[in-house]
């Protein structure tokens, strides 16, 4: 009990109490916030990575014959085969074609002018000349289209990354709001025990001692609100693994995958850390100026 | 520091609190190691200010205050603990820590210089029964009277076998008994080679004990 002793009691502060509970929550925040732009990552991530890499090549057939059309249709992929880029070319040939628009169009599609498709598939980070696929397609079908995925996907993945990052800054400036609380709680406990804090620098106590009680008390106070803070996400967190559905869901592993999991289970350390850290500076810096 | 250089050295010094009046005026003296002195003079004289001046709570506004040999002006924040830690004091107002028991109040110097453990127990205990305080080891300051008070106090100050002793009426609040137990306590600090400043109103106990004595007097210095 000697030994464990605290000079300055700092666990019977009132204006202390309120802080484990604020750091409970600027913990929460960050760590849906971090969290969610990782997931919202890896989602698109997920979503995206089956488009990305192919391209689809519309062949219309007004006026044309089946046999006319399957044969400029094989013409057109043989031509795309020769591509420089390109791996494979599938043709979907009517029956194909009519099976993907029949929710549409209905199972009798006999007489419409279905067009032909070919599903394109392209080397990774392959420079592919879309003007001069469409140039040569156009000779063999006039009016062809080559949609290109790559672009779109592109756009998405873009955007992901820009959310991705807002969310890690939101983290960040949740963090700094935590960090001020604490300066503030700090600065208010010096100003509540500056009697003590005088009595200990008078008997010869460096700044430093002083600090190392406040450093230990706001450890304390941060591991267990950035632990409550931390199991209340991932509580949320696992609750919306388990409910959430459709293409959101990553297609390995689940919504949350093990190495986030393992990342937000240092919260907790982050946030006492942080705690710990904050008020030292704070007294030190306080007591600096005190002169 | 040089054993023949004095211990404590003003040097035409003067002090005044902000915005205030001058509390101490042009004062010059030396303390060589190993002295005692009683200083004395009448209620606002300025004997805490001087006390305060030597024990680094506060600077001159004017002339030189030397402390172990460190002149009290250019000392930085990170030097005074260290000095500090030489100086045991016995403030006018105890200044004891009400959350502590009267035991771990005692022990703080040392804690504060980095002793930990039973031996600092058996240590502040066997202090606190020459002071009579063997059966208020666990009391909280506030539950003890103001003599009791005071010798809580005095046993802080000197736990650590100071080499300056500072008390500002140590005997204020004691009965005479008491008091002349505490100045056989301070005696024996002294012929351990503790120098000793007394500041005190207590006229019967300078004459008995019969030490030089520094006098202020309207913030000045009179010779005794």
């Amino acid at each position: 009990m000697f030994d464990r002793h605290q000079e300055i009691p700092l666990a019977h502060d009132r204006a202390g109490r309120l802080l484990p509970w604020i750091i409970a929550l600027m913990i929460f925040l960050a760590v849906l916030a971090t969290a969610g732009a990782m997931i919202l990552l890896r989602s698109v991530g997920n979503l995206t990575g089956g488009l990305s890499g192919t391209m689809t090549v519309h062949l219309p057939t007004g006026g044309m014959s089946d046999a006319e059309a399957d044969k400029r249709s094989a013409r057109a992929a043989n031509v795309l085969r020769r591509t420089p880029g390109v791996t494979r070319v599938r043709v979907l040939g009517r029956d194909r074609v009519a099976k993907l628009v029949a929710p549409w169009l209905g199972e009798d599609t006999r007489g419409l002018p279905l067009p032909r498709l070919l599903d394109v598939s392209l080397e990774r980070g392959a420079s592919i000349n879309l003007g001069e696929i469409r140039r040569q397609v156009r000779t063999i079908v006039p009016g062809a289209a080559v949609v290109d995925h790559q672009r779109f996907v592109q756009g998405i993945f873009d955007l992901s990354q820009w959310v991705f990052l807002c969310g890690l800054l939101v983290a960040f400036v949740v963090l700094v709001a935590c960090a001020l609380t604490i300066i503030f709680a700090t600065r208010t406990s010096l100003r509540i025990h500056h009697n003590v804090t005088e009595v200990l620098n008078l008997i010869g106590a460096q700044d430093s001692y002083v600090a190392k009680q406040f450093e230990r008390h706001t450890f304390r106070q941060g591991l267990i609100g950035g632990a409550a803070g931390t199991l209340a996400a991932a509580v949320l967190l696992a609750a919306l693994s388990a409910f959430a559905g459709g293409p959101m869901i990553a297609v390995d592993g689940g919504l949350v995958p093990v190495w986030l999991w393992v990342l937000i289970a240092t919260f907790p350390f982050l946030s006492a850390f942080l705690a710990r850290f904050t008020a030292r500076f704070t007294v030190l810096r306080t007591l600096a100026r005190m002169g | 520091m040089n054993s023949s250089q004095p211990i404590v050295r003003f040097d035409r010094v003067a002090m005044r609190y902000e915005g205030g009046p001058d509390v101490l005026q042009d004062v010059s003296f030396a303390l060589p190691q190993g002295s005692f002195h009683f200083l004395t003079g009448e209620s606002g004289a300025g004997k805490t200010s001087l006390l305060r001046l030597i024990y680094l709570a506060g600077k001159p506004s004017s002339g030189r205050v030397e402390v172990f040999g460190h002149d009290v002006q250019t000392l930085t924040r990170a030097d005074v603990p260290n000095i500090r830690r030489h100086v045991g004091v016995v403030f006018q107002d105890f200044r004891l820590l009400d959350h502590l028991s009267a035991l771990e109040n005692v022990a703080l110097p040392l804690r504060v210089g980095g002793a930990r453990g039973q031996k600092v127990r058996q240590h502040v205990a066997e202090l606190m029964r020459w002071v009579g305080l063997a059966e208020h080891m666990d009391a909280r300051p506030s539950t003890l009277s103001g003599g009791e008070q005071q010798r809580v106090a005095i046993a802080r100050a000197v736990i650590n076998r100071p080499s300056l002793l500072l008390a500002d009426e140590p005997t204020g609040n004691v009965d005479d008994r008491m008091g002349m137990r505490l100045l056989y306590l301070f005696e024996e600090l002294n012929r351990m080679g503790t120098t000793v400043v007394i500041a005190t109103h207590n006229d019967s106990l300078v004459r008995r004990f019969n030490y030089p004595q520094i006098t202020l007097a309207g913030g000045g210095l009179n010779a005794a």
